[in-house]
């Protein structure tokens, strides 16, 4: 078998040589793409699949990839080593498993046993020497996030080359001088109002998820999957843009100067907005705002007119573009009996777990108790490894995400909308210097 | 009387026929016969494409919205452009009918009534998309407030969509009434041109009993006009409450005061664009050059003029204000359109609707048909783009860039919007088949009573009797 | 009763004639033309209608009832939280006002004039002259009583052009 070592640093681009594989290879990349073609700038060193075309950069393949065709490399068949680890026979010399991956049913990738070596305990992964080799084919690869530039080209000298403050970042440093000072300029914005503020509240439900302690590890996007039901569309329809997901998590990327990328992972999910821009142009009145600060989605009123989700700013609304199936009664077991099942035609998303409020509510009701904090728990808050989300009643002084939010890192995105969210975040503290803002893209 | 008929004496005569049983004679001509092969022709056509149309739709009201392109960041696209783009073309008919009306624009007269049948098919084909674009098409009703047994729930009369939904079917019923008000005398006279069998027995009872009583005209004459007064402000209002669609929401690119009468002109000028297609087409095939003369194209090419330039400003001005606003979303948007992903849209509705009608400055061109239509046609498609570009642009990259996304129309869609087309070419073509297309009596009453042989000029002048001095006409 | 017909060729004719005849005394039952001859209802002494007070009064009653509807659904029936906005949304509530208001003034309108003017579907139009919707302008005169001279009406309508003339026996005017 030809060798080539793959390690980092490697550019590929020159050294493809004969030989089917399949697996994934490490890649860098280099350069900022056109603000107005989609340009990946992540220079994440994780395991993606390569294209074709390894001179151009990771951004314009996943580009062509999404919803078009993409240049991804698909390997046909496996060749294990050649000392294959016991048991091997001929017939399988030819690959492990060698059916390609295939769509809808069946098994779906395959199995890279011979590649890996038990040594003393552990498992490494990293033993063989591949090779790599268009396959001729090309393969369209679903994502959920697209990369673009923020910015556009600075010389253009106009407000839209400014980076949208989306994400705020601070360093130590700063924060402690900002603590020092109880200085939040900056974090103030202009609240103009039309009309007097006179909607009161009984509890007001919101959130605040700490992006310093966010990982991105997605278990709240998982975790909310499962407990409102939220149906799994596939690939075909998440390439058309069509994931149901109500929580995502949004990656933004900065250049660090030297060589390597910091990456903000923010949550976004339904901010609950006091003004909800959705809310106003429902004509059914199939999304209202409760006396508890909830922005509620009544699923079966709603027409599916899709006012809602195109007057959101945060684009978090998820409609429902076809009967998703739940017909097979074995995986319907898996359903939340709280939650409804949404029919085809019908918007949905994150109800800040209305269903666990009122169980919450109900109990405390039942035992004659008062509310307390932390006796209601989101299913993205309970399932945070770093319990960087904080559910609670903005109305109440007392609670855990009531100090969170008087606190010197709190911010809302796109506040200056004055659309009064729900849901804050803490910024991002740094060791570094911040940088500065025309570097940053996500 | 003496000064209206020494004013059209003045005036060169817009029609040029000899007398009023003429007048009778052409227009009721293409109605009692057999219809011509290049009818059958049209008719056949549109038909087919109607019901391509009606299969992809029916497919999609069974399958779901899925089967557009639409995803999670762009909600609307084909839907909503091409319900705007049928509404403003409503517009101009309504334009034509009652504003020139009160404006006194004796030409209008040869165009009103095939203008108006164009409002109130495009109305027709416009409202099916509000419709068919809901994810639950059979609850459309809840729109409506009626009282229930849900508390009673009643509807958000915040939305720009419930406004939507009064001013198009008060459009559309303040039309309906508009046109066959003023058709019930022509039906009158095609029913006594009539043999016996269901075409009269229908025409009787369409024509409520009409036999030209003066007691009658006269009251005529006045809910005439006050249809015509209500209906020039549902023109500005129904079109802006349209524009509110968008204005009033909070996306950069749509969020825009300049809308309303931005909108409102783009209307005028695709409505009038499309008035001036069929009034060429049916000119030429329904042989009523002497209707619809070239002057009658002249006029309505310099308002395609007029509004194209409205809407050339507005363009102008809604880059000069994102320009000017420092608001970095609002600029970007504006990059976006005539730079990103969708610019070929951008660009195709600059030329279509700034620098076609352009050529409509030269009385040549204004003259010749040829060059009007296919001016004409270049405006209808870029008006069309022009609906797209906003909705599509502004939606597909707004505030968080996590979530912008492509659009690409599927043959669903592009079944849906042909099928609209055909909608309103077979409407129109059955319209043509047996209504009168030109307002007979109305074009009768402009040009008075010419002597055989003459072209609008009385024979004789009337009798100046002492009596006739005092009486206004 | 007995009634005399005139028919002409011309508008001009047709208006004089009227204006002539209201001016010697006699009795004009109807005049019949194919197109609205501005002028005529002044010949004809014709009240003038009263259906702009209709159009007005029906219109000014649909606002009003509507803009009521929609501050009680709103602010009262069931007061709802719709993105913070305040109960009484007035401007809001204006664009369908408005609309309203036009959609019962027309249809007011247009149902009032078919009622007024006699207008209904089962109705048989009953022609005085068969050109009458197609170029011909007819002048219906009743005979009133024995004074009524034919000749000297005949006569007076020959003066404006009259091309034919006719008695006529009928039982209500058309």
């Amino acid at each position: 078998m030809p060798e080539h070592r793959v390690d980092g640093g490697d550019e590929l681009t020159d050294q493809i040589q004969e030989g089917p594989l399949r697996g994934w290879v490490r890649v860098d990349r280099q350069g900022p793409s056109h603000p107005f073609q989609e340009g990946l700038e992540l220079r994440d060193p994780i395991w993606k699949p390569i294209g074709e075309r390894l001179e151009r950069t990771w951004g314009w393949i996943e580009e062509r990839a999404q919803g078009r065709r993409g240049t991804a490399c698909l390997v046909e068949q496996l060749e294990p080593p050649v000392g294959d680890h016991g048991g091997q026979s001929a017939s399988k010399r030819g690959g492990i498993d060698a059916q390609p991956a295939t769509e809808g049913d069946g098994p779906v990738g395959v199995s890279v046993a011979p590649f890996l070596e038990l040594t003393e305990g552990t498992m490494r992964y990293t033993t063989r020497v591949v090779t790599i080799a268009a396959a001729g084919r090309t393969r369209p690869l679903a994502a959920t996030q697209r990369h673009h530039a923020i910015t556009a080209s600075p010389r253009l000298g106009l407000a839209a080359t400014v980076a949208r403050p989306i994400v705020r970042e601070t360093t130590v440093a700063a924060l402690a001088a900002e603590g020092a000072s109880r200085d939040r300029s900056g974090h103030e914005p202009i609240r103009p109002d039309l009309w007097p503020d006179d909607h009161p509240y009984a509890h007001r439900w919101g959130l605040v998820i700490d992006l310093n302690a966010c990982t991105g590890c997605s278990a709240c996007v998982i975790a909310c999957q499962a407990e409102n039901n939220i149906p799994v569309v596939g690939r075909d329809e998440v390439r058309r843009a069509r994931e149901m997901h109500w929580m995502r998590i949004d990656r933004y990327f900065s250049d660090t100067g030297d060589g390597s990328v910091d990456v903000v992972h923010q949550p976004m999910l339904c901010q609950h907005c006091a003004h909800a821009p959705c809310e106003t142009v429902c004509p059914v009145l199939a999304t209202v705002h409760s006396a508890e600060g909830l922005n509620e989605q009544v699923y079966n009123r709603c027409v599916g007119t899709r006012y809602c989700a195109n007057n959101c700013p945060y684009k978090v609304r998820r409609f429902n573009w076809f009967t998703y199936r739940h017909d097979d009664v074995r995986a319907n077991l898996v359903l939340n009996p709280d939650v409804t099942v949404r029919s085809r035609g019908v918007m949905e998303k994150c109800s800040l777990c209305v269903q666990r409020v009122q169980e919450a509510k109900a109990e405390a009701r039942r035992l004659g108790e008062p509310l307390r904090d932390g006796d209601i728990t989101t299913a993205c808050e309970q399932s945070c490894p770093a319990r960087a989300i904080v559910f609670g009643d903005l109305a109440d002084a007392s609670s855990r995400a009531t100090k969170l939010a008087a606190g010197g890192r709190h911010f809302r995105v796109l506040e200056e909308l004055n659309v009064r969210p729900g849901v804050g975040y803490l910024s991002v503290v740094r060791h570094r210097p911040a940088q500065g803002d025309d570097k940053r893209h996500g | 009387m003496v000064e209206r008929v020494a004013a059209a004496a003045r005036e060169a005569p817009w029609v040029e026929v000899d007398s009023l049983s003429q007048v009778t004679e052409d227009i009721c001509r293409p109605i009692g016969g057999r219809p011509t092969v290049l009818w059958w022709v049209g008719f056949l056509l549109a038909l087919s494409v109607l019901g391509v149309g009606t299969a992809a739709i029916g497919y999609q009201i069974a399958t779901g919205i899925g089967t557009w392109g639409l995803n999670r960041t762009v909600g609307w696209a084909f839907d909503i452009t091409n319900f705007v783009f049928w509404i403003g073309i409503g517009h101009a008919g309504t334009l034509i009918s009652a504003i020139l009306f009160l404006l006194r624009q004796r030409w209008r007269t040869s165009v009103n009534r095939a203008a108006e049948a164009m409002t109130l098919f495009a109305v027709m084909c416009a409202g099916l998309f509000p419709l068919i674009h809901m994810g639950r098409p059979w609850l459309a009703f809840w729109m409506f407030p009626y009282p229930n047994t849900r508390g009673s729930l009643w509807i958000n009369f915040r939305s720009p969509l419930v406004w939507d939904f009064f001013a198009i079917s008060t459009y559309f019923t303040i039309s309906l009434m508009f046109w066959y008000v003023g058709l019930i005398p022509d039906l009158a006279t095609v029913r006594d041109r009539a043999r016996a069998g269901l075409g009269k027995r229908l025409l009787s009872w369409f024509s409520l009993g009409w036999n030209g009583s003066y007691r009658v005209w006269q009251r005529y004459e006045i809910v005439y006009l006050l249809l015509a007064g209500l209906a020039t402000p549902l023109v500005v209002s129904v079109h802006t409450i349209v524009s509110w669609d968008f204005a009033t929401s909070v996306i950069p690119g749509w969020h825009a005061t300049i809308f309303p009468p931005y909108f409102v002109a783009g209307a005028i000028f695709s409505g009038m664009a499309m008035v001036l297609t069929l009034m060429i087409i049916a000119r030429a095939t329904m042989r009523l050059e002497r209707y619809i003369t070239r002057r009658h194209v002249d006029v309505m090419s310099k308002l395609v003029i007029a509004t194209g330039g409205m809407v050339a400003l507005a363009y102008g001005t809604e880059f000069f204000m994102a320009l000017y606003s420092a608001n970095q979303y609002e600029q970007f948007v504006f990059m976006n359109r005539a730079l990103g992903p969708f610019s070929w849209a951008y660009w195709t509705m600059v030329s279509c609707n700034v620098i076609a009608p352009q050529l409509l400055w030269f009385t040549r061109v204004r003259r010749h048909l040829g060059a009007v239509f296919a001016v004409s046609i270049f405006v209808n498609i870029g008006m069309w783009f022009e609906r797209f570009t906003i909705i599509v642009t502004s939606l597909h990259r707004d505030y968080l860039p996590s979530s912008w996304a492509d659009y690409a129309p599927t043959s669903i869609e592009v079944a849906t919007l042909a099928g609209s087309v055909g909608l309103f070419f077979t409407c129109f073509l059955i319209f043509c088949r047996f209504i009168p297309v030109i307002a007979m009596s109305e074009v009768k009453g402009v040009i008075g009573t010419p002597s055989a042989g003459a072209t609008g000029q009385p024979e004789r002048p009337p009798e100046r009797l002492p009596a006739l001095a005092g009486m206004e006409a | 009763m007995r009634t005399l017909v005139g028919v002409f060729e011309r508008e001009e004719d047709i208006l004089q004639a009227t204006d002539a005849a209201r001016r010697s005394g006699l009795t004009i039952l109807d005049v019949y033309t194919p197109y609205a001859v501005h002028g005529l209802d002044r010949a004809m002494a014709l009240q003038p209608s009263r259906l702009p007070w209709v159009c007005f009064l029906l219109g000014l009653f649909g606002a009003t009832a509507k803009v009521w509807f929609e501050y009680w659904t709103t602010a009262s029936s069931w007061a709802i939280d719709v993105g913070g906005k305040p109960w009484n949304s007035l401007p809001a509530f204006v664009p369908v006002t408005f609309e309203v208001m036009v959609l019962f003034a027309g249809v007011s309108t247009v149902i009032a004039f078919f009622l007024v003017a006699g207008l209904r579907p089962w109705r048989k139009a009953v022609l005085v002259h068969p050109r009458v919707t197609d170029d011909r302008f007819v002048l219906l005169l009743e005979q009133t009583d024995a004074a009524f001279d034919v000749t000297q009406v005949s006569r007076l309508l020959e003066r404006h052009h009259v091309v034919h003339i006719e008695e006529r026996e009928m039982q209500e005017v058309p």
